[in-house]
């Protein structure tokens, strides 16, 4: 039997958001290598579909935590100010950079990915400055399942985070990714959310980010449409497992597992980097 | 209405709209398919698979437009004001990278 590459594009964009699903990432960091290593699409055409694969997790999921009370909506806006003008400066400049130049760089955030992965998530929660009464309007609360309670939160450093929402937002368009290396630490360290909470935000945001990216790249012509159709398909489909999957399972069994998957793709992406480097030179 | 209930109405108005557009997007993208495959009107199929994928890149710009009259209604300026700059950054930024990619 063989598989049609309509297929084989439903396949992958399926596994992608499925493991990022249950990982609680976006799929793009899954997703561009392997479309690019088995697929052996273009990087910059990778690039584009991750995007929409982005823009479908996060569609897909996002509806849930709104309903659970975890998403910032006020915070997410805010910040999308910054993640939105990175995303189309990352646009901007992925036009500029040379394919080996990418394939570095993904491998890179894929390594620190790699090792954002094997940290613990802590939140450092201080006592607060005054603040300007529009950030005040940003702080929130959330029901905790555990102890049956409202836990109410307060935003801070939000220049900070507004800062690295900028790189990450450049991170996404540049590399079709939901860019967690920046947003994780902007959100833990910079803003100080509860996990929940920033992970929830984030997860709408990722959506919005992407969707910039991916506008640019469909009016660009870089997106063949009828490669996105199957990418939509399989990572709506995927994220909707991968969700469930992470209820059912411990994500830590599977953080390891996944964590080799990355540090090889890593390696992967390296050496077809040094390959085009090598080709550039030789040409 | 309270700021708590003014921002519970946003969160699930945006939920129902994301939830309405994946499904209707992945339907139309399902049997955009099913008609490419199993009937000989490749257009229409092609049409609505296509409208579906721009349906679902879509969408996250439909919610901000969505905060935005959610907003106007609830008279919190600030807000509508932070709404007005996102879009406008998606619109102008498209249209800038549009033209420098090509």
């Amino acid at each position: 039997m063989t598989v049609t590459p309509l297929e084989m594009l439903i396949i992958m964009s399926f596994v992608a958001s499925g493991i990022g699903g249950m990982l609680g990432m976006a799929s793009g960091i899954f997703l561009v290598p392997m479309l690019t290593i088995l697929a052996h699409l273009p990087i910059r055409t990778a690039i584009g579909l991750s995007l929409i694969s982005v823009v479908c997790c996060s569609c897909a999921s996002a509806p849930a935590y709104l309903e659970a009370r975890l998403t910032n909506v006020r915070l997410a806006l805010v910040l999308e100010v910054a993640t939105t003008a990175g995303a189309l400066a990352g646009v901007i400049c992925s036009g500029l950079l040379a394919q080996s130049t990418l394939y570095f760089l993904f491998a890179a955030v894929m390594a620190v990915s790699a090792w954002q992965m094997m940290q613990p998530r802590t939140v450092e929660v201080r006592a607060q400055r005054q603040r300007m009464r529009f950030v005040q309007q940003l702080d929130g609360t959330y029901p905790d399942r555990q102890s049956g309670l409202n836990v109410s939160y307060e935003v801070s450093r939000l220049p900070l985070g507004m800062a690295m929402m900028f790189g990450a937002g450049i991170l996404s368009a540049l590399l079709g990714i939901g860019s967690g290396v920046l947003k994780i630490p902007a959100m833990d360290n910079a803003l100080r959310l509860p996990i929940k909470v920033s992970s929830a935000t984030s997860n709408f945001m990722i959506g919005v980010t992407a969707s910039a990216g991916a506008i640019a790249y469909c009016v660009s012509g870089t997106i063949d449409l009828a490669q996105a159709a199957p990418i939509c398909l399989g990572s709506v489909a995927g994220s909707l497992v991968g969700a469930r999957a992470l209820k059912a399972i411990h994500p830590n069994r599977l953080r390891l597992f996944f964590v080799l998957i990355l540090l090889a793709l890593a390696i992967e992406m390296t050496l077809l980097a040094v390959g085009q480097l090598r080709s550039a030179i030789a040409g | 209405m309270t700021q708590t209930q003014n921002a519970r109405t946003v969160d699930l108005a945006i939920s129902r709209l994301l939830t309405l557009g994946t499904w209707s997007a992945t339907a139309s993208i399902a049997l955009g398919y099913f008609i490419n495959m199993s009937l000989p009107r490749p257009m229409l199929g092609s049409a609505l698979c296509w409208l579906g994928v721009v349906t679902l890149v879509m969408l996250p710009v439909a919610s901000v437009l969505t905060m935005l009259s959610l907003y106007l209604r609830q008279r919190d300026w600030a807000f509508v004001a932070v709404s007005f700059i996102v879009l406008f950054v998606i619109f102008v930024g498209s249209l800038v990278s549009a033209i420098t990619i090509r």
